[in-house]
Protein backbone atom coordinates (compact mmCIF):
# COMPACT_ATOMS: atom_id res chain seq x y z
CA UNK A 1 0.00 0.00 0.00
CA UNK A 2 2.60 2.31 0.69
CA UNK A 3 3.69 2.21 -2.94
CA UNK A 4 0.38 2.40 -4.30
CA UNK A 5 0.09 5.58 -2.09
CA UNK A 6 3.82 6.93 -3.55
CA UNK A 7 2.44 6.51 -6.93
CA UNK A 8 -0.60 8.31 -6.75
CA UNK A 9 0.79 11.24 -4.57
CA UNK A 10 3.50 11.42 -7.92
CA UNK A 11 0.83 11.43 -10.24
CA UNK A 12 -1.07 14.35 -8.78
CA UNK A 13 2.07 16.51 -9.78
CA UNK A 14 2.22 15.53 -13.20
CA UNK A 15 -1.20 14.58 -14.37
CA UNK A 16 -2.53 17.19 -15.76
CA UNK A 17 -6.00 18.90 -14.93
CA UNK A 18 -6.56 19.95 -17.78
CA UNK A 19 -7.25 18.92 -21.37
CA UNK A 20 -4.32 19.44 -24.08
CA UNK A 21 -1.28 20.18 -21.65
CA UNK A 22 0.32 20.04 -18.56
CA UNK A 23 0.07 23.13 -16.22
CA UNK A 24 4.07 22.62 -15.18
CA UNK A 25 5.33 25.09 -17.40
CA UNK A 26 3.56 27.74 -14.82
CA UNK A 27 5.26 28.97 -11.80
CA UNK A 28 2.62 28.35 -8.96
CA UNK A 29 4.48 30.06 -6.36
CA UNK A 30 4.66 33.37 -7.75
CA UNK A 31 2.07 35.81 -9.16
CA UNK A 32 2.99 38.95 -11.16
CA UNK A 33 0.44 41.73 -12.29
CA UNK A 34 0.39 43.45 -15.73
CA UNK A 35 -1.39 46.27 -16.06
CA UNK A 36 -1.91 47.54 -19.74
CA UNK A 37 -3.82 47.13 -23.07
CA UNK A 38 -5.35 44.43 -24.79
CA UNK A 39 -4.19 43.62 -28.05
CA UNK A 40 -6.00 40.97 -28.78
CA UNK A 41 -8.53 38.53 -26.89
CA UNK A 42 -8.35 34.99 -28.67
CA UNK A 43 -11.69 33.17 -28.44
CA UNK A 44 -9.94 29.80 -29.42
CA UNK A 45 -9.78 26.37 -28.26
CA UNK A 46 -8.09 24.68 -26.94
CA UNK A 47 -7.56 27.64 -24.66
CA UNK A 48 -8.54 31.54 -24.82
CA UNK A 49 -5.59 33.97 -24.47
CA UNK A 50 -5.65 37.77 -23.61
CA UNK A 51 -2.83 39.21 -25.56
CA UNK A 52 -1.69 42.22 -23.12
CA UNK A 53 0.61 45.20 -23.94
CA UNK A 54 2.29 46.64 -21.02
CA UNK A 55 5.30 49.42 -20.28
CA UNK A 56 8.33 47.53 -19.83
CA UNK A 57 12.15 47.95 -18.24
CA UNK A 58 12.91 48.35 -21.82
CA UNK A 59 10.00 49.15 -23.71
CA UNK A 60 6.78 47.52 -24.81
CA UNK A 61 6.15 43.91 -23.93
CA UNK A 62 3.42 41.90 -25.14
CA UNK A 63 2.41 39.04 -22.93
CA UNK A 64 0.12 35.98 -23.63
CA UNK A 65 -2.10 35.01 -20.65
CA UNK A 66 -3.62 31.59 -20.94
CA UNK A 67 -7.07 31.09 -19.93
CA UNK A 68 -9.62 27.99 -19.87
CA UNK A 69 -11.69 27.08 -22.96
CA UNK A 70 -14.41 29.44 -24.78
CA UNK A 71 -16.72 26.85 -23.19
CA UNK A 72 -15.49 27.16 -19.69
CA UNK A 73 -15.34 30.99 -20.28
CA UNK A 74 -18.60 31.45 -21.35
CA UNK A 75 -20.16 29.45 -18.43
CA UNK A 76 -18.72 32.43 -16.13
CA UNK A 77 -20.02 34.67 -17.74
CA UNK A 78 -17.56 35.80 -20.27
CA UNK A 79 -17.63 36.15 -24.26
CA UNK A 80 -15.91 36.84 -27.24
CA UNK A 81 -16.31 40.78 -26.46
CA UNK A 82 -15.83 41.16 -22.83
CA UNK A 83 -12.02 42.28 -23.70
CA UNK A 84 -11.49 44.57 -27.51
CA UNK A 85 -8.61 45.76 -28.24
CA UNK A 86 -7.50 48.88 -26.77
CA UNK A 87 -9.10 47.95 -23.01
CA UNK A 88 -7.39 49.02 -20.28
CA UNK A 89 -6.85 45.64 -18.25
CA UNK A 90 -5.17 44.11 -15.06
CA UNK A 91 -3.94 40.78 -15.13
CA UNK A 92 -2.85 38.73 -12.47
CA UNK A 93 -1.03 36.15 -13.48
CA UNK A 94 1.15 32.39 -12.34
CA UNK A 95 4.09 33.40 -14.85
CA UNK A 96 5.84 30.86 -17.29
CA UNK A 97 8.64 29.00 -16.03
CA UNK A 98 11.13 29.70 -18.54
CA UNK A 99 10.59 33.53 -18.16
CA UNK A 100 9.04 34.08 -21.42
CA UNK A 101 6.20 37.05 -21.34
CA UNK A 102 3.73 34.34 -20.85
CA UNK A 103 1.28 33.23 -17.55
CA UNK A 104 -1.87 30.83 -16.52
CA UNK A 105 -4.91 33.59 -15.82
CA UNK A 106 -5.79 34.14 -12.16
CA UNK A 107 -7.89 37.05 -12.61
CA UNK A 108 -8.69 40.17 -13.85
CA UNK A 109 -10.48 43.87 -13.83
CA UNK A 110 -11.22 46.25 -16.29
CA UNK A 111 -10.49 50.20 -16.30
CA UNK A 112 -10.87 51.48 -12.81
CA UNK A 113 -11.27 48.30 -11.36
CA UNK A 114 -14.34 47.23 -13.08
CA UNK A 115 -15.69 43.40 -12.88
CA UNK A 116 -14.95 41.51 -15.96
CA UNK A 117 -17.91 38.84 -16.94
CA UNK A 118 -19.90 37.27 -14.25
CA UNK A 119 -17.17 35.79 -12.01
CA UNK A 120 -13.75 34.93 -11.47
CA UNK B 1 -59.42 -10.40 -61.78
CA UNK B 2 -59.30 -13.93 -61.48
CA UNK B 3 -59.80 -16.23 -58.16
CA UNK B 4 -56.24 -16.78 -57.43
CA UNK B 5 -55.30 -12.88 -57.75
CA UNK B 6 -57.90 -12.26 -55.73
CA UNK B 7 -56.69 -14.30 -53.05
CA UNK B 8 -53.46 -12.98 -53.89
CA UNK B 9 -54.36 -9.40 -53.65
CA UNK B 10 -56.32 -9.82 -49.97
CA UNK B 11 -53.11 -11.92 -48.56
CA UNK B 12 -50.69 -9.04 -49.48
CA UNK B 13 -53.55 -6.45 -47.88
CA UNK B 14 -53.77 -8.80 -44.76
CA UNK B 15 -49.89 -9.08 -44.65
CA UNK B 16 -49.16 -4.96 -45.08
CA UNK B 17 -52.19 -4.24 -42.78
CA UNK B 18 -49.98 -6.89 -40.03
CA UNK B 19 -47.32 -5.30 -40.48
CA UNK B 20 -48.75 -1.92 -40.20
CA UNK B 21 -50.48 -2.97 -36.85
CA UNK B 22 -47.01 -4.47 -36.15
CA UNK B 23 -45.28 -1.34 -36.32
CA UNK B 24 -47.66 0.71 -34.73
CA UNK B 25 -47.19 -1.83 -31.83
CA UNK B 26 -43.86 -1.33 -31.79
CA UNK B 27 -43.99 2.49 -31.68
CA UNK B 28 -46.71 2.42 -28.78
CA UNK B 29 -44.08 0.07 -26.91
CA UNK B 30 -40.86 2.46 -27.69
CA UNK B 31 -43.05 5.59 -26.40
CA UNK B 32 -43.81 3.79 -23.13
CA UNK B 33 -39.80 2.48 -22.72
CA UNK B 34 -39.39 6.32 -23.30
CA UNK B 35 -41.53 7.24 -20.80
CA UNK B 36 -39.83 5.11 -17.75
CA UNK B 37 -36.64 6.71 -18.32
CA UNK B 38 -35.66 8.91 -15.57
CA UNK B 39 -34.86 12.62 -16.75
CA UNK B 40 -31.60 13.15 -16.56
CA UNK B 41 -31.66 16.39 -18.57
CA UNK B 42 -29.53 19.86 -18.24
CA UNK B 43 -25.85 19.68 -17.93
CA UNK B 44 -23.78 18.03 -15.10
CA UNK B 45 -19.90 18.67 -13.90
CA UNK B 46 -17.79 16.73 -11.66
CA UNK B 47 -18.10 18.00 -8.36
CA UNK B 48 -14.36 18.13 -7.59
CA UNK B 49 -13.59 19.94 -10.78
CA UNK B 50 -16.73 22.66 -10.74
CA UNK B 51 -15.75 26.16 -10.39
CA UNK B 52 -12.03 25.92 -11.14
CA UNK B 53 -12.31 29.96 -12.33
CA UNK B 54 -11.33 30.71 -15.95
CA UNK B 55 -7.83 29.60 -15.96
CA UNK B 56 -9.66 26.19 -16.69
CA UNK B 57 -6.82 24.40 -14.04
CA UNK B 58 -6.84 24.73 -10.24
CA UNK B 59 -2.95 24.86 -8.27
CA UNK B 60 -1.26 21.81 -8.55
CA UNK B 61 -2.18 21.17 -4.71
CA UNK B 62 -5.23 22.52 -4.64
CA UNK B 63 -7.89 20.23 -3.27
CA UNK B 64 -9.39 20.48 -6.60
CA UNK B 65 -6.83 18.39 -8.03
CA UNK B 66 -7.50 15.38 -6.82
CA UNK B 67 -10.39 14.22 -8.31
CA UNK B 68 -12.08 10.50 -6.98
CA UNK B 69 -10.03 8.38 -9.31
CA UNK B 70 -6.47 9.99 -7.79
CA UNK B 71 -7.35 8.38 -4.66
CA UNK B 72 -4.32 6.60 -2.34
CA UNK B 73 -6.47 3.53 -1.75
CA UNK B 74 -5.67 1.99 -5.27
CA UNK B 75 -4.91 -1.61 -4.60
CA UNK B 76 -2.22 -1.76 -6.78
CA UNK B 77 0.04 -5.22 -7.32
CA UNK B 78 4.04 -4.36 -6.58
CA UNK B 79 4.62 -5.30 -9.85
CA UNK B 80 1.95 -2.98 -11.24
CA UNK B 81 2.96 0.02 -9.23
CA UNK B 82 6.71 -0.09 -9.97
CA UNK B 83 5.82 0.26 -13.35
CA UNK B 84 3.37 3.36 -13.24
CA UNK B 85 6.79 4.76 -11.09
CA UNK B 86 9.35 4.06 -13.89
CA UNK B 87 6.62 5.54 -16.66
CA UNK B 88 6.52 8.57 -14.12
CA UNK B 89 10.23 9.03 -13.71
CA UNK B 90 10.35 8.82 -17.55
CA UNK B 91 7.48 11.59 -18.14
CA UNK B 92 8.68 14.42 -19.81
CA UNK B 93 5.51 16.11 -19.12
CA UNK B 94 5.48 17.42 -22.62
CA UNK B 95 2.39 15.20 -23.74
CA UNK B 96 -1.14 16.37 -25.36
CA UNK B 97 -4.22 15.37 -25.97
CA UNK B 98 -7.23 16.28 -27.65
CA UNK B 99 -10.00 14.80 -24.97
CA UNK B 100 -9.83 12.49 -21.90
CA UNK B 101 -10.33 9.20 -21.79
CA UNK B 102 -12.12 6.64 -19.58
CA UNK B 103 -12.59 6.21 -16.58
CA UNK B 104 -11.01 9.89 -16.40
CA UNK B 105 -13.37 11.45 -18.52
CA UNK B 106 -15.81 10.57 -15.62
CA UNK B 107 -13.85 13.11 -13.34
CA UNK B 108 -12.73 15.33 -15.78
CA UNK B 109 -13.43 19.46 -15.94
CA UNK B 110 -15.89 19.82 -19.22
CA UNK B 111 -19.08 19.95 -18.26
CA UNK B 112 -21.39 16.96 -20.05
CA UNK B 113 -24.94 15.67 -20.47
CA UNK B 114 -26.44 12.60 -21.05
CA UNK B 115 -29.06 11.61 -24.20
CA UNK B 116 -31.19 8.99 -23.24
CA UNK B 117 -33.34 6.67 -25.37
CA UNK B 118 -34.51 2.92 -24.61
CA UNK B 119 -31.85 1.82 -27.16
CA UNK B 120 -29.14 3.44 -25.92
CA UNK B 121 -27.52 6.03 -23.28
CA UNK B 122 -25.10 8.93 -24.41
CA UNK B 123 -22.92 10.71 -22.79
CA UNK B 124 -21.20 13.99 -24.58
CA UNK B 125 -18.93 16.16 -22.89
CA UNK B 126 -17.56 19.58 -23.67
CA UNK B 127 -14.20 18.18 -24.78
CA UNK B 128 -16.66 16.40 -27.49
CA UNK B 129 -15.79 13.35 -25.92
CA UNK B 130 -18.56 10.71 -26.46
CA UNK B 131 -19.88 7.44 -24.78
CA UNK B 132 -22.53 5.07 -25.76
CA UNK B 133 -23.72 2.80 -23.26
CA UNK B 134 -26.15 0.45 -25.64
CA UNK B 135 -29.34 -0.68 -23.90
CA UNK B 136 -31.11 -2.74 -26.72
CA UNK B 137 -30.04 -5.90 -24.43
CA UNK B 138 -27.18 -6.77 -26.58
CA UNK B 139 -23.75 -8.21 -25.16
CA UNK B 140 -20.06 -6.75 -26.27
CA UNK B 141 -18.84 -7.51 -29.42
CA UNK B 142 -17.07 -11.08 -30.38
CA UNK B 143 -13.58 -10.80 -29.97
CA UNK B 144 -12.36 -10.58 -33.53
CA UNK B 145 -14.71 -7.75 -33.71
CA UNK B 146 -13.46 -5.65 -30.56
CA UNK B 147 -10.46 -3.41 -30.16
CA UNK B 148 -9.71 -1.20 -27.65
CA UNK B 149 -10.64 2.58 -27.60
CA UNK B 150 -10.11 5.02 -25.14
CA UNK B 151 -13.23 5.20 -24.39
CA UNK B 152 -14.18 0.94 -24.79
CA UNK B 153 -17.26 -0.56 -25.00
CA UNK B 154 -20.06 -0.07 -23.22
CA UNK B 155 -23.36 -1.82 -22.73
CA UNK B 156 -26.11 -1.42 -19.58
CA UNK B 157 -29.48 -1.87 -18.46
CA UNK B 158 -31.80 -0.07 -16.24
CA UNK B 159 -32.65 -1.17 -12.72
CA UNK B 160 -35.36 1.38 -11.70
CA UNK B 161 -33.88 4.48 -12.20
CA UNK B 162 -30.41 3.37 -11.84
CA UNK B 163 -27.84 2.92 -15.01
CA UNK B 164 -25.84 -0.18 -14.65
CA UNK B 165 -23.06 -0.28 -17.10
CA UNK B 166 -20.63 -2.92 -18.04
CA UNK B 167 -17.49 -1.32 -20.13
CA UNK B 168 -14.57 -3.30 -21.57
CA UNK B 169 -11.77 -2.97 -24.09
CA UNK B 170 -10.58 0.52 -22.90
CA UNK B 171 -6.88 1.41 -23.90
CA UNK B 172 -4.37 2.24 -20.92
CA UNK B 173 -3.95 5.62 -20.61
CA UNK B 174 -1.55 8.40 -18.80
CA UNK B 175 -4.08 9.58 -17.00
CA UNK B 176 -5.55 7.85 -13.24
CA UNK B 177 -6.06 6.27 -12.54
CA UNK B 178 -3.01 3.99 -14.00
CA UNK B 179 -4.73 0.60 -15.44
CA UNK B 180 -3.52 -2.13 -17.88
CA UNK B 181 -5.95 -2.54 -21.17
CA UNK B 182 -7.52 -5.74 -18.87
CA UNK B 183 -9.77 -3.74 -16.88
CA UNK B 184 -13.18 -4.41 -16.45
CA UNK B 185 -15.18 -1.51 -15.20
CA UNK B 186 -18.90 -1.47 -13.79
CA UNK B 187 -20.62 1.54 -13.14
CA UNK B 188 -24.47 2.75 -11.05
CA UNK B 189 -25.32 5.71 -12.77
CA UNK B 190 -28.26 7.36 -10.80
CA UNK B 191 -29.78 11.10 -9.55
CA UNK B 192 -29.46 11.21 -5.86
CA UNK B 193 -31.08 14.18 -5.55
CA UNK B 194 -32.62 17.20 -7.75
CA UNK B 195 -29.27 18.64 -8.74
CA UNK B 196 -27.06 15.66 -7.59
CA UNK B 197 -26.06 12.90 -9.63
CA UNK B 198 -23.50 9.72 -8.76
CA UNK B 199 -21.55 7.29 -10.87
CA UNK B 200 -20.52 4.51 -8.41
CA UNK B 201 -17.73 2.74 -10.46
CA UNK B 202 -16.14 -0.29 -9.86
CA UNK B 203 -12.78 -1.37 -11.72
CA UNK B 204 -11.15 -4.67 -11.66
CA UNK B 205 -7.94 -5.43 -13.44
CA UNK B 206 -6.36 -8.68 -13.37
CA UNK B 207 -3.25 -7.24 -13.98
CA UNK B 208 -2.65 -4.13 -12.43
CA UNK B 209 -4.67 -4.83 -9.01
CA UNK B 210 -5.02 -7.05 -5.58
CA UNK B 211 -8.27 -7.05 -5.51
CA UNK B 212 -11.98 -4.98 -7.21
CA UNK B 213 -11.61 -0.86 -6.97
CA UNK B 214 -14.70 0.88 -5.63
CA UNK B 215 -15.30 4.53 -6.20
CA UNK B 216 -18.06 7.16 -6.20
CA UNK B 217 -18.22 10.12 -8.43
CA UNK B 218 -20.43 12.86 -7.10
CA UNK B 219 -21.32 15.31 -10.07
CA UNK B 220 -23.40 18.77 -9.46
CA UNK B 221 -25.92 20.34 -11.56
CA UNK B 222 -24.35 23.05 -14.24
CA UNK B 223 -27.05 26.00 -14.16
CA UNK B 224 -25.00 28.89 -15.76
CA UNK B 225 -24.88 27.47 -19.48
CA UNK B 226 -27.65 28.07 -21.85
CA UNK B 227 -25.97 25.17 -24.30
CA UNK B 228 -23.36 23.41 -25.28
CA UNK B 229 -20.67 24.42 -27.40
CA UNK B 230 -17.56 22.52 -29.12
CA UNK B 231 -14.45 23.79 -30.65
CA UNK B 232 -11.69 21.89 -32.48
CA UNK B 233 -8.98 21.40 -29.91
CA UNK B 234 -6.21 22.12 -32.29
CA UNK B 235 -7.54 25.06 -33.27
CA UNK B 236 -5.31 27.37 -31.85
CA UNK B 237 -2.63 25.57 -29.86
CA UNK B 238 -0.11 27.93 -28.63
CA UNK B 239 1.81 25.65 -26.53
CA UNK B 240 4.17 23.65 -28.52
CA UNK B 241 6.92 21.42 -27.92
CA UNK B 242 10.40 23.20 -28.61
CA UNK B 243 13.81 21.67 -27.26
CA UNK B 244 12.00 19.12 -25.17
CA UNK B 245 9.63 21.33 -23.03
CA UNK B 246 6.17 22.89 -23.63
CA UNK B 247 6.31 26.82 -23.97
CA UNK B 248 3.57 29.47 -24.95
CA UNK B 249 4.02 31.17 -28.40
CA UNK B 250 3.86 34.45 -28.84
CA UNK B 251 1.01 35.29 -30.74
CA UNK B 252 0.85 35.68 -34.63
CA UNK B 253 -1.43 38.86 -35.06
Amino acid sequence: MRIAALVIATLLVVAPSHAHHSGAIFDHDHMITLTGKVREFQWTNPHCFIQVVIAGASGEEEWSVEMGAPLQLYQAGWKPATLKPGDDVTVVVHPARDGTHGGLFLSATGRGGAALGRKQ
Amino acid sequence: MSTSAALCATLVAAVLTASGVSAQTKQADRVASFAKLPNWTGFWIAESRNDLGLSGRPPPDHPQTRGALRGDQVPYTKEFAAKVEEQRKNNTGTAKECGFPFPFVMDNPWVFQFLLTPEETVMIWGGREVRHVYTDGRKHPKPDDLWATPWGDSVGHWEGQTLVVDTIAVQASRFPPALSDQAHFTERLRMIGTDKFEDELTIEDPIAFTKPWKVTIPYERVTDLDRMVHGMCDENDRNPVVDGKLIIAPAQH
